[in-house]
């Protein structure tokens, strides 16, 4: 136990700059908090569980919330319908053009469903392994379908087991457009939550490694990703193009220093995992409840009355425009204290910013989307 | 040259013989191998301790390397200190050496007064103690170095000679001392300030400090030769500080009509400098030659076993004048061969 | 329902060894150890020691009473220009000009005593004026004038030389060749009394006064503060000018007494006497660990580094080193000691903090369940929710809350007020008495005088008038402790028993009230009881080392005392009186919050404040010690794990230790960190630490005549 901290001391000595990449980036520059998430208005009445977003056929879109998929559409997308209903957790969404949707199914795999809302192909395994988690989907150029599989270990529902388990059994696949087919392009991701084809490159953001690589495409098996954006203030998920060559990125919750300091600090975790009840963990949340029994932290401390937005936030809300090269050039917050945290997709639609507050609870209007100026 | 000096080193060593209780009944067939075993016996295993003010320079290294020969040939040891021209220095050394009970002590004195103390105390410890060149006020059994009286009247006459009356010159003369209260600057000054006194043309415009140090000769000659650009002669203290002195009045473009003298015992050095005409006359002791007579005189005065007090004596190093192609080639002697 | 916690926190599991192992740490010595004033000097003396030994054992003859007296008598005059030199630096300044100075008082002293005739008296006075008068010189220009001390001791220092120089040229053959004596200059040369030998002497005496002078007195301190700050300085009033100009003149006459025991000593006008000395006065200083910034040293720390620095060039004098490599390794010395001097200062408070902490084991059971369908007497409800709000936003941080026998209800602020609000609805504020400090328990005596607790000084009284009185601030210092335990840090609640002695906590002495949350992250036994008698006006420590002491009641009986221990969630009950009378029993323990002030309930049970509620991970943290160690170190203070003390809750017990109900304002919303609560005529009154607000709860069963006052000083007399 000792050795392990002088080891770790050692490496903090010998090698400062692998330190660096994983020290705790402050939130500052195009990530200076402010307050747009929270001012930002809901669409409609809360969706509690809503997860993704995907372009609907006929102007409107799909919205994964709990075991359904509902359809939104007409002006101010106030009418809402249910698409599709399941016996598990929808999560990932990607919309064809032809109206077909693909659907993950926490547990059970991908779902292939026609503009009627009716299975039509599953995909429950690839590669001789059960695919139990998919967290994001993508249509390829070619008509193929990318999967990112978050865990090979946990479900969906348990994404805050696998990061404090330090998982890293996530994939990356290949199928066909009839789910036939799959193959691993890459293997060993730690949970991979976000894909988007992008001009000749497919992103795909990785949330407990805090950053977003590209592949060349079309996609083969070996291909070696690129860094874009690393050492991410936040946890990233999914990702939509911006229509200008970057794109929106959701981060479902913000990195603290004391979650970083747990994760570095097997013995403690171990026996957190093992011995407290998963709600009350030093971990990140979609949505913190102020309950007494969550682990409080100095700054989060109530005086004269008043808790301060800059206090080490449990839960957050987070979306980043990446410019082209993957750099960010502006972001949207929700601090401590704030109501739309949790941020699981955000998506332009029909001019307007879209963000799915799994959190809050709520599909979150963020107004005209234009990309702010990306740097050349 | 040597033998004059072997000479006088018999006498003393008569002398004592006389002053000193000798082993007893030194007459008769075994008296030769009495004499062997006293002298050996009285020298064996001795420690000579040695406190010179600097090293790093010939004179100083010369004399180490010289002492040290000579010493252990006799089956003794030399323990030497090095004060670095540092007085605080050399005198923690001085009282440390003293504190060390040495057989016998050869110090050479910043100044008069510095060490005076420290060498009654050390006589008072039972150490007897030989001064080299630069004596104290405080006298102890012997003085080894040159009359630095007669020195600096020897130069003074040379100086006379070139800049005096009826030589047509200035008859100005810049003098560089060493250190002030060095017994060496006090002796030659006394001598000088005698032969001068015998020519009123002589006019002594610059007598200051040199402190042993070359920057400052040349920074006083320097000032000197502005003041006084028909300055006759600089006269210095020692060779090695006064070819400051000389540089400057290359310098200056005189060299030749500036005469240039010192006093030193320097070896090679000194013969460079007077072949290449930058000192126009050393007045040298011979360093090696008062070395080998620091380690007789104290060899005589151990096996006397008399009183550290018992005697005051002085043996005076010859001296000799060295110019251009004229000196005795045995005086260039190379410490670092 | 006690398993037997110990108020110590002594670890119930485990073997000796662990247990020992989290008692007893080498770190929380050595952080006390370096956050010790004399621990500065220690490491050169430690140095000088060395030195000394290593040389007296490589040395012959060294480790004799000759040679001791010899050095003695060699060092002393160094040892003078050494003092010279650290007075200024530790004004802030610096004088260059000390090895002229040296050099100037020897010639003068030869010159009035060998070429005037002078009767020794004379002679010293002269020699002193002549040190004086350099040092004048430089302290006009440098404390009026403001010139910078390095140019204006620089030039000094080169002027002089040139004056030195100069009187040489003319008088040092006469000097050298002067025969005046005198005993009287003999004695300051070459005498000894008592064997010391005489210039050591004066040496020591000097040096003593000094050092007294300048740590123990007005000018000294004065002279202390300008070199810290000479700005803050002026503001505080001292006399920067005057102060700095004295420095050098003491500075010039010290050096003088130095050049005037060489000159007595040797007579020798050597040209390179004093030459150099003001570097190795320097290098002394700095290696003894008298700051080159100013504000930091003593007399004493200087000789420690005059010895260290004579030591060491004597002893490589000896050892027959070249001249050269002496210089160069002084030089050496002097670069480390520089580097080291500036580290320290830097790292120091850094270091200290960096392992003052030191976190132990606390182990608890389980928690008992709070939830709302537990059942459990500690279920989560809404009681508080509906609290009456009193003095929102008027007061700022109420930890304890009382009410007087005309319903005038006071509380303690963080600003150090005492505030009463009277009136119907207490719409009346106004200030009662201005403390200081952080006011925190309460208690009305007798007489009714309120005493508090006020953390930051003690405990103080104040008269119904509103007059400040203090009680005490200091109890009996415990052996064998580093820290300094006589004053009082963090007193923090009361109670008054029957016979008149005030019993209150200190919550711990290792902490101070703005840090107090950093005690629950060590979590060791650092509090105590403490007892002021008033009668007698004497305080004593009754119980040492119990974790976090906080809030204090006496019993309804008066014979016993109840007292709770915040970190380990325990009340425990010390008897006063009575058969038991000095024991201590564990009364309740693994409280599901930690444990703040108890107070009387009308009922004959008491009310608990619980100032927060135990977290899972929190729990786990503390049996952690090692986590919360690199927590502590590892990242910023905001984003530590705390207790939970986002919530206000408030139990009810028994004189038998059972919970009987509790009151919740689940999250905090109004009463977080819900410290105290005080019972009066059918309302509960609630103070919180951080609160911006006082509240209150109609008992609806409580008697409604029930007040504290009449119940601890007028029972049995209505």
């Amino acid at each position: 136990m000792l050795f392990e901290h002088v080891l770790s001391d050692l490496k903090f000595i010998l090698f400062p700059e692998r330190e660096a990449d994983q020290a705790l980036p402050v939130m500052d520059g195009p990530w200076t908090p402010n307050r747009r998430l929270d001012e930002a208005q809901p669409v409609g009445e809360d969706i509690p569980g809503c997860d993704d977003i995907a372009a609907g056929g006929d102007g409107g879109i799909f919205v994964s919330a709990g075991r359904q998929v509902l359809a939104l559409s007409g002006a101010g997308l106030a009418q809402r319908r249910v698409h599709a209903t399941f016996e598990q957790e929808v999560g990932a969404l990607a919309a064809a053009a032809d109206g077909t949707l693909y659907a993950g199914l926490d547990g059970a795999g991908v779902v292939r469903l026609d503009p009627q809302g009716r299975a039509t192909a599953r995909l429950q395994a690839a590669d001789g392994r059960p695919l139990r988690c998919p967290t994001a989907l993508a249509l390829l150029p070619d008509g193929r379908l990318a999967i990112a599989e978050g865990s090979a270990d946990n479900t969906a529902q348990r994404w805050c087991h696998d990061l404090m388990e330090k998982r890293a059994s996530g994939r990356l696949l290949v199928a066909d457009a009839d789910l036939s087919g799959a193959v691993t392009i890459l293997d060993g991701l730690a949970w991979p939550a976000g894909l988007l084809v992008q001009d000749r490159q497919l992103w795909f953001s990785e949330s407990w490694r805090h950053r977003v690589q590209a592949l060349p495409l079309p996609l083969n098996a070996g291909a070696q990703p690129q860094p874009l954006a690393r050492n991410l203030p936040g946890y990233p998920a999914r990702l939509s193009p911006d229509g200008a060559g970057g794109a929106w990125l959701a981060l479902f919750a913000a990195r603290t220093h004391l979650v970083e300091l747990v994760l570095r600090e097997r013995k403690f975790r171990q026996e957190m995992l093992a011995g407290v009840d998963p709600h009350f963990w030093i971990a990140p949340s979609l949505h913190a409840t102020g309950h007494y029994l969550e682990p409080l932290q100095g700054g989060a401390l109530k005086k004269l009355g008043m808790m301060k937005p800059w206090a080490p936030p449990r839960s957050y809300g987070l979306v980043a425009h990446l410019a082209a090269d993957g750099a960010c050039s502006a972001s949207l917050h929700s601090r401590a204290g704030g109501l739309h945290h949790g941020i699981t997709a955000a998506r332009v639609h029909g001019g307007r910013l879209l963000a799915a507050s799994k959190g809050g609870s709520r599909l979150l209007d963020l107004g005209a989307a234009a990309a702010p100026e990306a740097a050349p | 040259m040597l033998k004059t000096t072997r000479c006088a080193a018999a006498a003393l060593a008569l002398a004592f013989a006389a002053a000193a209780d000798p082993p007893a009944g030194l007459s008769g067939a075994n008296s030769s191998a009495e004499l062997n075993a006293h002298a050996l016996a009285s020298l064996k295993g001795k420690t000579v301790a040695w406190l010179p003010v600097n090293m790093g320079v010939p004179l100083t290294e010369i004399w180490t390397k010289v002492m040290r020969e000579e010493a252990q040939a006799r089956g003794m040891k030399l323990v030497m200190r090095d004060p670095n021209f540092s007085t605080t220095a050399g005198l923690q050394a001085l009282s440390s050496l003293i504190g060390d009970k040495p057989d016998l002590l050869v110090v050479h004195n910043p100044n008069v007064q510095l060490y005076a103390k420290e060498l009654k105390r050390a006589e008072e410890a039972g150490i007897p103690v030989i001064q080299v060149n630069m004596v104290s006020n405080y006298k102890t059994a012997a003085y080894i170095g040159p009359d630095w009286n007669a020195v600096g009247r020897l130069l003074g006459q040379e100086v006379i000679r070139q800049c005096g009356s009826g030589s047509g010159k200035s008859g100005k003369v810049s003098v560089i001392q060493g250190e002030l209260t060095s017994g060496v600057s006090i002796g030659q000054m006394e001598g000088l300030n005698a032969a001068f006194a015998k020519d009123p043309s002589i006019r002594v415009v610059s007598s200051q400090a040199g402190n042993w140090d070359a920057n400052k000769a040349h920074d006083i000659t320097a000032t000197v030769l502005q003041q006084h650009p028909d300055l006759c002669a600089s006269v210095g203290f020692w060779s090695t500080m006064e070819i400051g002195a000389a540089q400057a009045i290359k310098s200056a473009g005189k060299l030749g009509q500036v005469k240039v003298y010192a006093s030193g015992g320097e070896g090679k050095v000194d013969c460079e400098n007077v072949d290449s005409g930058l000192i126009t006359k050393v007045l040298s002791y011979d360093a090696p030659d008062q070395a080998k007579a620091i380690i007789q005189v104290g060899s005589f005065i151990l096996q006397s076993g008399a009183r550290p007090d018992a005697f005051r004596v002085a043996n005076f190093s010859t001296l000799h004048w060295m110019e251009k192609g004229k000196y005795d080639p045995a005086l260039c002697y190379d410490w670092t061969l | 329902m006690s398993s037997g916690v110990r108020y110590n926190g002594a670890l119930m599991s485990g073997g000796i060894a662990r247990r020992l192992y989290h008692r007893w740490s080498l770190r929380l010595f050595l952080s006390e150890l370096l956050a010790k004033r004399w621990m500065e000097p220690a490491i050169p003396f430690v140095l000088m020691l060395a030195l000394i030994a290593y040389f007296g054992a490589v040395t012959p003859n060294y480790a004799t009473w000759g040679n001791a007296r010899q050095l003695g008598r060699e060092f002393a005059e160094m040892g003078f220009v050494v003092i010279a030199m650290a007075l200024v630096v530790i004004s802030g300044g610096i004088d260059l000009s000390v090895g002229s100075v040296f050099a100037f008082a020897n010639l003068t002293a030869l010159g009035l005593f060998q070429i005037g005739q002078l009767p020794v008296l004379p002679v010293i006075a002269g020699t002193l004026a002549a040190g004086a008068a350099v040092g004048a010189v430089n302290g006009v220009l440098v404390g009026y004038f403001k010139t910078r001390p390095f140019l204006t001791t620089l030039v000094t220092l080169i002027i002089l030389r040139a004056v030195v120089d100069l009187l040489s040229q003319h008088y040092s053959v006469q000097l050298a060749m002067g025969s005046n004596t005198s005993a009287l200059w003999d004695f300051l040369g070459g005498g000894a009394l008592l064997g010391i030998p005489s210039n050591l002497l004066v040496l020591g005496i000097v040096g003593g006064v000094g050092h007294v002078l300048l740590s123990r007195s007005r000018p000294g301190w004065h002279l202390t503060a300008i070199g810290s700050s000479r700005k803050a300085a002026r503001h505080a009033g001292i006399a920067v000018e005057s102060t700095l100009c004295l420095t050098y003149v003491a500075s010039g006459m010290l050096a003088a007494a130095g050049g005037l025991f060489y000159a007595a000593r040797l007579s020798s006008t050597g040209s390179d006497t004093g030459v150099g000395w003001e570097v190795n006065a320097l290098t002394a200083a700095v290696l003894g660990g008298v700051s080159l910034s100013g504000g930091r040293g003593t007399v004493a720390r200087a000789v420690i580094g005059a010895v260290i620095v004579f030591v060491l060039v004597n002893g490589l004098v000896r050892m027959g080193f070249p001249g050269a490599l002496t210089s160069t390794a002084l030089g050496a010395v002097l670069l480390f000691a520089v580097g080291v001097d500036v580290k320290w200062a830097k790292n120091r408070v850094k270091a200290i903090q960096k392992i003052y902490l030191n976190p132990t084991v606390v182990e608890l059971p389980p928690a008992p369940s709070t939830a709302r369908d537990s059942g459990t007497p500690f279920a989560e409800n809404d009681r508080l929710r509906d609290s009456e709000e009193i003095g929102l936003d008027q007061v700022e941080g109420p930890e304890d809350v009382i009410l007087d026998r005309q319903d005038r209800l006071y509380c303690g602020t963080r600003d150090g007020l005492i505030l009463r609000f009277s009136g119907p609805r207490f719409e009346q504020r106004e200030v009662f008495a201005r403390i200081g400090g952080r006011p925190l328990g309460m208690a009305f005596d007798r007489d009714e005088n309120l005493l508090v607790c006020v953390g930051g000084m003690g405990l103080y009284g104040v008269t119904p008038q509103g007059k400040v009185y203090k009680a005490t601030d200091e109890t009996n210092r415990s052996w064998f402790k580093l820290n300094d335990d006589s004053r009082l840090r963090l007193a923090d609640d009361l109670d008054i028993a029957p016979d008149g002695k005030i019993y209150f906590s200190e919550a711990t002495i290792r902490y101070e009230m703005h840090s107090w949350h950093l005690d629950g992250m060590e979590g060791r036994a650092n509090g105590r009881l403490i007892c002021y008698d008033p009668a007698t006006r004497r305080t004593r420590t009754v119980i040492k080392d119990i974790v976090f002491p906080n809030g204090v009641c006496v019993a309804h009986d008066g014979q016993s005392l109840l007292f709770a221990s915040t970190w380990l969630c325990s009340i425990f009950r010390y008897w006063i009186d009575g058969p038991k009378k000095g024991k201590i029993e564990t009364l309740i323990d693994n409280l599901p919050g930690y444990t703040d002030n108890i107070n009387r309930a009308s009922d004959g049970c008491y009310w608990l404040a619980l100032v927060g509620i135990r977290s899972p991970a929190f729990d786990l943290a503390m049996r952690n010690p090692g986590f919360r160690l690199r927590m502590v170190k590892q990242i910023p203070p905001d984003e530590w794990i705390l207790p939970g003390i986002n919530n206000g809750c408030v139990l009810k017990f028994n004189e038998k230790g059972e919970v009987l109900e509790s009151l919740w304002d689940p999250g905090g919303r109004k009463h977080a960190t819900l410290t105290s609560m005080r019972e009066h005529k059918g309302w509960l009154y609630l103070g919180g630490l951080e609160n911006n607000r006082i509240g209150r709860i109609r008992l609806p069963d409580a008697d409604p005549d029930w007040n504290g006052f009449d119940d601890y000083w007028r029972k049995g007399k209505a």
